[in-house]
């Protein structure tokens, strides 16, 4: 609570929200705010009502009690264009890395046919994403880091108003983790969405958000807010000196703390 | 053989075609409505589902008597009798072939905005093709061998009706060649259908398959 900061007019707003699946409750009053252009990580032991909250915003569940507002209207998810990057990366097989690109921009009463600029957008994504040679390669052809980008190109082509993603890096090897984040962060300051990142690696949570929301107990609440470090550095050398600094271990370590408490 | 073809197989083979093109055509039309609104809306598949498994079980041709009483001797009964039986597989593998869609295909194109057409067009019809040859290839072989007990009655074209009437009249060659016939039409139709297949579903490396297995 120490480092939160003024913020902007809220975009999102979350009243008393709370879920019951299968008779058990899983979110409880969650009442909090989100300002544009935000990444909030999101921690939390599982069975906290993470990725409820995130399938309440992609709008596969509704709440049961409780209302969310975007830009003080009630919020209507069929309404925004969402990324949604699921934890499998939800790739078709029958579709090429370029289809899967495309789709984002043709699907959804956009447009029928790609334009000219159409196409040369979707090279240029394809090239920031290092996917260019393979882009005729099909889902089971690619690597896991491969796929993974595929995935990322596909929610950034959306130019959407919110995006939702769940553990996107947990299946990678912490190489190629590092080179996911950083991507991401490049792919983000594109658009800027407001972006809601679950993730069970505090230092990711740290490194990628503007605030970090800690879940906790079942029902889950959002206990506490911590400020994130994503704009404390701007390349990977002051990132790495950033991460040995006491400051840093002291985060990463309070944060420990905080999830193991329960 | 060549005389085989003077007795007018070609009409022989057209009319057996007809039959399982029309019996086919329906069922794969009625497979895909009901399968889909089985897959896709659980009210539909607690209401369809045990009509289904309490009539599958039903020998069909036990039927026969039954459907020729109400459609007739002619063409009705007959194709009639190739709907009944394939049928209820075609919609119970359509059906299955839905739900084993994982759900994460929908929730991205859903965020996405994709309304249902086009949920429909770029992910379940892609999903289930393979399903769709696949039970379209068993049926066309049950298709054919119920051709055979279909083509005995009120009819004077059709291959069932070709052998069976040369086997009555004891030409034993020409009911052989009858047969092979109708299993080199069968051939064709299958490599037509294994064309296909490979032709829309070209992420499948087919030739790869066996190496790993």
């Amino acid at each position: 609570m120490l480092f939160m900061t003024i913020q902007n007019k809220p975009i999102l707003s979350f009243e008393k929200v709370s879920v019951h699946l299968s008779g058990k409750c899983v979110l409880d009053h969650v009442t909090e705010n989100f300002s544009e252009h935000q990444v909030y990580t999101i921690l939390g032991p599982s069975g906290t009502g993470k990725t409820t909250l995130l399938k309440v915003l992609a709008g596969f569940i509704q709440p049961n009690q409780g209302s969310i507002y975007w830009q003080q209207a009630e919020y209507r998810p069929r309404d925004l264009k969402i990324g949604y990057v699921p934890q499998d990366y939800g790739l078709l097989p029958w579709q090429t890395v370029r289809k899967a690109v495309q789709e984002s921009l043709t699907v959804g009463q956009r447009k029928k046919r790609l334009t000219l600029a159409d196409q040369k957008k979707v090279a240029t994504c394809l090239e920031d994403v290092f996917l260019t040679e393979v882009r005729d390669a099909y889902p089971k052809q690619l690597s896991g880091g491969q796929k993974q980008r595929v995935a990322l190109a596909r929610a950034f082509m959306l130019e959407s108003d919110l995006l939702l993603m769940d553990e996107p890096f947990s299946a990678l090897d912490a190489f190629t983790r590092r080179e996911m984040q950083q991507l991401f962060q490049t792919m983000w300051h594109k658009s800027k969405p407001l972006t809601f990142f679950i993730t069970h690696d505090i230092e990711e949570a740290l490194i990628l958000g503007d605030e970090v929301l800690v879940f906790k107990g079942s029902p889950g609440q959002v206990i506490t807010r911590e400020k994130g470090l994503r704009k404390s550095y701007r390349t990977e050398e002051e990132l790495f000196t950033l991460q040995q600094s006491v400051d840093y271990f002291q985060r990463v370590n309070d944060l420990r703390e905080e999830l193991k408490g329960y | 053989m060549p005389t085989a073809f003077s007795n007018q197989l070609g009409w022989h083979i057209f009319f057996s075609l007809k039959r399982i093109g029309i019996g086919l055509g329906i069922s794969l039309i009625t497979g895909l409505l009901l399968g889909w609104l089985m897959g896709t809306f659980p009210f539909w598949n607690k209401l369809l589902d045990p009509l289904i498994y309490l009539t599958y079980p039903i020998p069909k041709l036990a039927l026969l008597p039954l459907l020729m009483l109400f459609l007739g001797l002619g063409e009705g009964s007959k194709i009639a009798l190739i709907i009944t039986i394939i049928l209820p597989q075609m919609i119970l593998s359509i059906r299955d072939a839905i739900i084993s869609i994982p759900e994460t295909y929908y929730q991205v194109y859903l965020c996405m905005g994709a309304n249902s057409f086009e949920r429909f067009k770029q992910i379940t019809w892609p999903a289930i093709f393979f399903g769709i040859i696949s039970t379209l290839r068993v049926s066309l072989g049950i298709a054919f061998s119920v051709l055979f007990f279909a083509e005995n009655y009120g009819t004077e074209y059709g291959m069932g009706y070709f052998i069976m009437d040369a086997w009555l009249r004891m030409d034993y060659p020409m009911m052989y060649a009858g047969i092979l016939i109708l299993s080199l039409v069968g051939l064709i139709l299958f490599g037509c259908l294994d064309y296909l297949l490979k032709k829309k579903t070209p992420e499948i490396n087919y030739d790869n398959k066996q190496a790993q297995r």
